[in-house]
């Protein structure tokens, strides 16, 4: 009984995960951590001596924080998309769900590097899932009002 | 004056918050100042937090199956009448949910900074992402953190009302949630010793050297209640039921007559109920329309959800509300005051008995503290009118009722009304004494000018002789329409408050206390739900 639009689901489940993301993002700048660093690494007195593997990741996570800069904007990305910002709303970016699918799931790929932004990326992963889930079953935004979703 | 409904719900929030926020200074302070745990607190203020926003977690993690210990609720509120709002037992339980997220919020952060000064520092010789992955507090942490994350976004009114099956399978994830929840300190993270002190008896850890709070000796009590709750639901729903009658009104409302001997209630209660062939695990709230005193229990059902639509189809009544006796035909049944002759009985198509009708029930407070204020205003808003008349047909009331129809009709019946109503004594549409009145209330006209007749004592003359007059309004209904009952009320209240006059009269005629309370919780809930 009921049909449940996967596309608003997957909105609140995008918004839930760039929150996080927002919030581990910054927590991610002072805290700096690869994830992945103990593939190839050693545990030492301070803590796991990163493996010759990793340390391009490693630079770009702890020396410079590129990883955490973005996820920090693909957070805020996800967030305008999916409140959505004034000037976004019903245009074709906006009423795309292949973009979501896309994005999303680069978020979820960024975001699992690294150490405090793991969970939300695999958020964003269940989320663009969601999506594609959506668009198999033929639902489309509406362009003006309304919830004008195909059931197919 | 605040009503009562706001200032419980005011109370009731400042509890959850001040024992959040007491729990979580003493959680602070306890670990801070534990001497056994100065390895631990060498990592600072990331470690105090944590183990002060835990303690929280635990209380909230107890308190939020509380509200949902229906049976219970209903066994203990007439004692707590006027103390709790018992009926309001899901806005409580979202209240501590959202607590809950806050103070998830504050303890997971606390701890991804915990477990990396760990790391770093090596006061234990473990890496940041075996204390989060291979450990119980980590694991179970993580996927409380994901059940949260489904739960909370398929809860949300948007879900409920698409697809209420979405948000109520998702929603059992909270048994995980639970067996997490108590599990959560199992890994002896917070500890006096260099290993976790792991013993072969339950709990499986010593409790000389894992130093948590051991919350899940209490919490657990909530669980256990709720568990055992819906077990008995589960066998009580399964009881002998039998759809005896289904009568087809006009504008398509079927009424369900069924007997059900282990059933008793009182007029003005609710119940659930589940037809497993129309959908197996949707129960579905219906306010009681029967009188206890009737051989039978009726429910009212408008066809207007999928549910409901389904049910219709499955027991037959798809008639045409053309092919129905018309108004004109329209008789008292003698003797049967209250009910009109206008109904058809169907019957499900050929071949195809009765199916298999569950109840579960009765919740709700009964209808009889209507009786406790002197002046009630019964707001039935769309098929809840049926609860109002049942109410007013009381030979205790001495009903002074307005009646506003605000359907959308044809010309040609509106009409018939009003031929049909002059020089009638009952009123055509309702057979009540008073006359049915047109159009959307004003609700704040209606209050403000009860309160202040009452006041310069107009209104129930001979009411000044008491100091209070308790006006209850009661509810019964779709939630939009409480929502501008409530709304209308407040106004009426703080324009009640703001006139210096009126308050004088208060001192010298008595107070005037107004309080909302839906009759029929399961209104507010139906608004959650999707179908009616």
């Amino acid at each position: 009984m009921g049909q449940l639009v996967y596309h608003e689901w997957a909105r609140l489940l995008a918004l839930s995960s760039a929150a996080y993301m927002l919030w581990a993002s910054f927590w991610a700048f002072l805290f700096r951590k690869f994830f992945w660093d103990m593939i190839g690494g050693t545990l030492g007195p301070a803590g796991i001596i990163p493996g010759s593997n990793t340390a391009p990741l490693v630079f770009i996570t702890t020396t410079i924080p590129l990883l955490q800069i973005f996820s920090l904007l693909l957070s805020i990305v996800a967030l305008a998309l999916e409140w959505p910002l004034p000037m976004l709303r019903r245009t074709a970016i906006h009423r795309s769900l292949t973009l979501r699918v896309v994005l999303y799931f680069l978020t979820a790929f960024v975001g699992i590097m690294v150490y405090q932004t793991v969970d939300c990326a695999i958020y964003f992963a269940i989320t663009s899932g969601v999506y594609v889930r959506a668009m198999m079953r033929g639902e489309t935004m509406a362009e003006r009002g309304g919830q004008a979703w195909s059931d197919a | 004056m605040k009503s009562a409904g706001t200032f419980l719900k005011q109370e009731l929030v400042r509890v959850v918050r001040e024992c959040g926020g007491g729990t979580i200074a003493y959680g602070w302070y306890s670990q801070e100042t534990n001497k056994k745990l100065s390895g631990l607190n060498m990592l600072k203020f990331s470690v105090w937090s944590s183990r002060g926003a835990g303690l929280v977690l635990a209380f909230d993690g107890a308190m939020i199956l509380v509200p949902m210990l229906r049976n219970i609720i209903r066994i203990v509120r007439p004692s707590l009448q006027g103390i709790i709002a018992a009926d309001e037992n899901i806005w409580f339980h979202r209240q501590v949910a959202y607590q809950i997220l806050l103070w998830t919020i504050v303890h997971v952060t606390a701890h991804y900074v915990n477990f990396i000064k760990v790391e770093w520092t090596q006061i234990r010789v473990e890496a940041a992402w075996q204390i989060h992955y291979t450990q119980a507090g980590g694991i179970t942490g993580h996927v409380m953190l994901l059940i949260m994350f489904l739960m909370y976004t398929t809860a949300h009114v948007s879900v409920r009302k698409q697809c209420f099956e979405a948000f109520w399978y998702t929603h059992h994830l909270a048994f995980f949630w639970m067996i997490g929840l108590y599990t959560h300190a199992t890994g002896c993270f917070v500890r006096d010793s260099v290993d976790p002190d792991y013993i072969s008896t339950f709990p499986f850890y010593s409790t000389e050297h894992c130093l948590g709070y051991e919350s899940w000796r209490f919490t657990i009590w909530a669980g256990i209640l709720y568990f055992g709750e819906r077990v008995y639901r589960e066998i009580r729903a399964r009881r002998k039921t039998e759809i005896v009658k289904v009568l087809l009104h006009p504008s398509g409302a079927m009424e369900l007559r069924f007997t059900k001997p282990s059933f008793k209630y009182k007029a003005g209660q609710w119940l659930f109920l589940n037809v497993p062939e129309v959908s197996k695990f949707q129960w579905h709230p219906f306010t009681i329309s029967s009188a206890p005193e009737d051989p039978f229990v009726s429910v009212h059902i408008r066809q207007v959800g999928d549910f409901t639509k389904a049910l219709g189809a499955r027991l037959g009544a798809t008639m045409a509300p053309a092919s129905l006796p018309s108004v004109e035909k329209r008789e008292l049944v003698g003797g049967d005051k209250g009910r009109r002759g206008d109904f058809v009985e169907v019957n499900p198509a050929m071949g195809k008995g009765m199916p298999v009708l569950r109840i579960d029930g009765p919740f709700g407070a009964p209808a009889e503290d209507v009786f406790k204020s002197e002046v009630a205003v019964l707001v039935g808003a769309g098929i809840g009118v049926t609860m109002c008349l049942r109410m007013l047909a009381n030979p205790k009331v001495a009903a002074d009722d307005q009646i506003y129809l605000t359907q959308r009709m044809d010309v040609d019946a509106v009409q018939n009304i009003t031929l049909n109503d002059v020089g009638q004594e009952y009123d055509p549409l309702t057979l009540l004494r008073s006359r049915t009145l047109f159009g959307r209330p004003d609700f704040k006209q209606v209050f403000t000018s009860l309160a202040s007749s009452i006041e310069s004592g107009t209104y129930l003359p001979g009411r000044e002789a008491s100091l209070k007059t308790r006006v209850g309004v009661y509810f019964c209904g779709v939630s939009g329409v409480v929502k501008w009952v409530s709304i209308a009320l407040t106004r009426a209240q703080r324009a009640a408050e703001r006139s210096g006059a009126t308050r004088e009269n208060r001192v010298a005629k008595g107070e005037v206390e107004i309080h909302l309370r839906a009759l029929r919780q399961g209104a507010l809930l139906k608004g959650a739900q999707r179908t009616r």
